[in-house]
């Protein structure tokens, strides 16, 4: 067995300081070690986005990504989304609107949705689309998930 | 996973040393959007992965007025379209970043990845090539400069030495009445691979003439390729519908597709004419 590496990192807000082998996976940390299980594990290869978490303010499938290529950088799991603490508009939308049904895709969905709107407040449903199109959803058929989004830009507005 | 050690060189010169020493041993990580399932499914067992991501002189988009528009191969894709004004004259290249993956993917990937990747249907090679991308290869033993067409062996293989490394893109300046752009087909709109893509890069004289033309293939043969047949035919006619049709009927010359799951190697020889035809009709409409 490889030897393990020390690693330190930021997780919504929180420091870490953990030994890892190279080959485990950002997901798998996260996961398993971390114990965030908000962070879902779908396809496995970079497909689904049901691993999606911000890294350094951008969204990673962290399926693809090894635990040690996050060093020194900023995390953030839908726990840590809005402090973990209440809900965000997104999140309510989506309850709301009912953007979901299972739910395994929506924390990747919305991390998404949160990206989407920092860079471009006001998407055309084809930009929220195209945005979205990493994370698939198997259950709501994405129309509720898109309205959703388009109610919690409204609200903003 | 399989077992490997990973090394994160900060400095250009230990890139070099390392991968000099461990020659087949070791296996180059940019974005790892595709090498890291590759790992996962054994389809790549290497036993050290270099992280290049820290390595300054791999993180650089700069205007070089001697040379052309200079990008780090290990720069994400996300800083190409977040610096989307040094790339105002190369539209092509935007719009085939744009189709690669999701934004999740975009975040994390890079040019040198794809290019080195050496998938016949990657997305940013066919308008790489065909707006004559030299590529900065550097190794321990020196560096060397080579047009993108000449750098694939086959599918997943470069002609690089051991230790060699893709360091940086050197995209020439567009200049006159010039146009390129990407487009590909795919039966998803998004999160799919390219069944045919085609990239294209036009100089136009104001009276119409075609001066010089680039016609960049994807995915109809075991690498990325030019159609140097059609850009043979165009050039020195009028940039004219009926021109771009005809050189679109030979197109076939230079493409040896496959048959597989995304389509048959007649279907994609059909659809090559048919998107390289609205590729050249775009580049027409865009010409000023």
């Amino acid at each position: 067995m490889t030897t393990k590496k020390n690693l330190t990192f930021n997780i919504n807000g929180k420091n870490i300081k953990i030994e890892v082998e190279p080959r485990r996976t950002l997901l798998e940390v996260i996961r398993d070690d971390l114990q965030l299980t908000g962070t879902k594990e779908g396809c496995s290869n970079g497909n689904c986005g049901a691993c999606t978490v911000i890294v350094d303010d951008l969204t990673v499938n962290t399926c693809c990504i090894l635990a040690l290529e996050v060093q020194g950088a900023k995390i953030t799991t839908i726990e840590g989304f809005n402090d973990g603490t209440k809900l965000h508009p997104i999140q309510s939308s989506f309850i709301e609107n009912g953007g979901l049904q299972c739910g395994i895709c929506t924390p990747g969905l919305i991390l998404s949705t949160h990206q989407l709107l920092q860079s471009n407040p006001n998407p055309s449903e084809h930009e929220i689309r195209y945005a979205l199109a990493g994370n698939l959803c198997r259950c709501t058929g994405y129309d509720k998930i898109i309205l959703s989004v388009q109610k919690v830009i409204e609200n903003l507005n | 996973m399989i077992d490997f050690e990973y090394i994160k060189p900060t400095k250009l010169s230990d890139a070099k040393k390392l991968l000099g020493e461990l020659k087949s041993n070791a296996k180059i990580l940019a974005g790892g959007t595709d090498l890291v399932d590759q790992i996962r499914t054994k389809k790549s067992q290497p036993k050290v992965l270099i992280d290049l991501k820290s390595i300054p002189e791999l993180q650089i988009i700069k205007n070089d007025n001697s040379q052309g528009l200079r990008i780090g191969s290990a720069l994400p894709l996300i800083k190409l379209q977040q610096n989307e004004s040094k790339l105002r004259t190369y539209p092509g290249l935007l719009e085939s970043i744009g189709l690669i993956g999701s934004v999740q993917t975009q975040n994390r990937a890079t040019l040198g990845g794809n290019i080195g990747n050496a998938s016949p249907s990657a997305d940013t090679v066919p308008i790489l090539i065909a707006l004559s991308t030299i590529v900065l290869i550097n190794s321990e033993s020196g560096s060397r400069k080579m047009l993108l067409e000449e750098i694939f062996n086959g599918p997943g293989s470069l002609v690089l030495e051991e230790g060699e490394f893709i360091q940086e893109l050197i995209i020439p300046f567009q200049s006159g009445r010039s146009a390129n752009h990407y487009m590909r087909f795919t039966p998803r709109a998004e999160m799919d691979i390219a069944v045919v893509g085609v990239g294209a890069s036009v100089l136009v004289s104001d009276d119409g003439i075609v001066q010089s033309v680039k016609i960049g293939l994807g995915a109809v043969a075991p690498i990325p390729t030019r159609s140097l047949n059609a850009e043979d035919f165009l050039k020195g006619k009028l940039f004219t519908l009926e021109n771009i049709e005809q050189a679109c009927e030979i197109l076939y010359l230079d493409a040896d597709p496959i048959s597989d799951i995304r389509g048959s190697k007649e279907y994609r020889l059909e659809l090559l004419k048919v998107i390289c035809k609205r590729v050249l009709v775009k580049c027409a409409e865009s010409l000023v």
